[in-house]
């Protein structure tokens, strides 16, 4: 995407548009957005004529849900918002489940970027019926849903942060512009150059064979945690940099993720934009209803809670059995950790450990913690770059 | 042969790069220290360094034939 001559030329166009506008107009401001988006969509991400029209029409809807269902989102927000939602989720679980399958013309609705509309759209009607948001307007909504520069990788910015940026804009000086070029390069430099020259040693080169061996298994596993990360974090830092170009701010997606000693800092730095959405709107909420309802124990709730909140991730990711497969692995992994932590808590309280350990001892557990969770981490991605028909072989 | 040595060098530029960007990134404020203040302060040295690491990017990215034909589109983490 950012590669193609048309996204620059879009882009570049929108800059002076945009900044021409006045700042106070926030309104043309996203109408502009919108309208660039989409066309960007269309030339510059490939989607076709009937799939720009349904993305097209999902701001219109969103629009229409919150309208028909703000009487019934007064006395219960969790039903108007499961209502407002339902269409978009029933399309995009129909496109993932037809492209699964193979076989069907439903597949179409398998197209890039869904999966990020999908939980725009969840997080703006539930942000909505909660009173976290205001009345949106329309223009505002569709330049959110559309925004191309973080359409196909996120980050996923809220809507009342989309509207925040879009109305108080950043003033780009000579700092901020270098600033974001740089970075726009070192994500370009990410994707073009780092990711190809370390591809070849990745888990990319058994999807079609599947593995020669344990060993080699496991060498690309690790090559593979670079390479995603140098994809995936490349993509944002350019989404980043451009948006900033145009005073946008966006959230920060990545916090060196492989620096994370245990699992549960891993997600709270890696797709830090998407571990949020499921922390506030799945993971919590379960768990509330769940302590609410059920009468149960409250590390069993957590641990429904995390099962239930990483099949959903890794649905998310892929509709293939490895997928969830790859999201139950790091349920497990935080369950686990989970279990471990409370126990140590419980040391602690007792007197039975000691907490005195040198400098150099606490560097030492540190860095052992570091590389634990970088290898859990990487050993995950082979259920989430190969097919089980590929592993089973 | 040629594929092999061009392979090689392309290796070792974007292995450069990395390090380079990674130890910027780590010890940028320390690394800073270095640079004569007598000629820019530290702020100005870190604005002339970007502009210096963006040409050396933009190189990078136009000489190496690694990067001018890797189809990124085929590979990206949202495409699913």
């Amino acid at each position: 995407m950012f590669q193609s001559t048309e996204f620059w030329a879009i882009f570049l166009a929108l800059i002076g548009v945009f900044w021409l506008l006045p700042a106070a107009n926030a309104r043309w401001r996203a109408a502009a957005l919108a309208a660039a988006s989409l066309v960007a969509l269309y030339f510059v991400v490939g989607l076709q004529l009937p799939l720009i029209i349904i993305v097209a029409a999902t701001p219109i809807w969103l629009h229409v849900a919150i309208r028909l269902t703000h009487t019934l989102g007064q006395r219960w927000p969790t039903i108007a918002w499961a209502v407002g939602l339902l269409p978009i989720l029933v399309a995009w679980v129909v496109g993932k489940e037809a492209a699964a399958l193979e076989a069907s013309p439903l597949s179409v609705l398998f197209f890039i970027g869904f999966s990020f509309v999908m939980i725009k759209c969840w997080t703006f009607l539930r942000d909505y019926h909660d009173g976290r948001i205001g009345e949106p307007e329309l223009l505002m909504t569709a330049g959110y849903i559309f925004y191309f520069p973080t359409y196909i990788s996120g980050p996923m910015h809220y809507f009342g942060e989309f509207d925040d940026a879009v109305r108080k804009p950043e003033k780009l000086n000579r700092q901020t512009l270098v600033d974001s070029v740089f970075r726009a390069m070192l994500g370009l430099v990410k994707i073009q150059l780092l990711v190809p020259l370390v591809m070849p040693f990745s888990l990319v080169v058994f999807q079609e064979t599947g593995p020669t061996n344990p060993g080699a298994l496991i060498g690309a596993a690790f090559a593979y945690s670079l390479v995603i990360w140098l994809d995936f974090s490349g993509y944002c830092d350019l989404a980043i940099a451009l948006s900033r170009i145009l005073g946008l701010r966006v959230p920060e997606n990545f916090n060196n993720p492989y620096f994370a000693s245990n699992i549960r800092e891993f997600w709270q730095r890696w797709h830090i934009t998407f571990s949020r959405v499921l922390t506030s709107y799945m993971f919590i909420p379960l768990v509330r209803t769940l302590q609410a309802r059920s009468g149960l124990h409250p590390r069993i709730i957590a641990f429904i809670a995390y099962v239930a909140t990483f099949a959903f991730c890794g649905y998310w990711h892929g509709p293939t059995l490895n997928f969830l497969l790859w999201g139950l692995y790091h349920a497990a992994g935080l369950i686990v950790y989970d279990i471990y932590r409370s126990r140590r808590r419980s040391s602690h309280a007792a007197g039975m450990e000691t907490s005195g350990a040198s400098v150099y001892g606490r560097w030492v557990r540190q860095g052992m913690a570091v590389a634990l969770t970088f290898s859990f981490v990487s050993m995950g991605w082979i259920l989430f770059a190969l097919p089980l028909s590929v592993l089973v072989r | 042969m040629q594929f092999v040595t061009s392979d090689l060098i392309q290796l070792l530029i974007g292995i450069v790069i990395f390090v380079t960007a990674l130890g910027a990134a780590i010890f940028a404020g320390r690394a800073l220290g270095i640079f004569p203040r007598e000629w820019l302060n530290l702020h100005e040295w870190a604005f002339v360094l970007k502009i210096l690491g963006i040409i050396i990017f933009a190189l990078a990215l136009h000489l190496t034939s690694i990067a001018t034909h890797f189809p990124a589109d085929e590979f990206i983490y949202g495409r699913f």
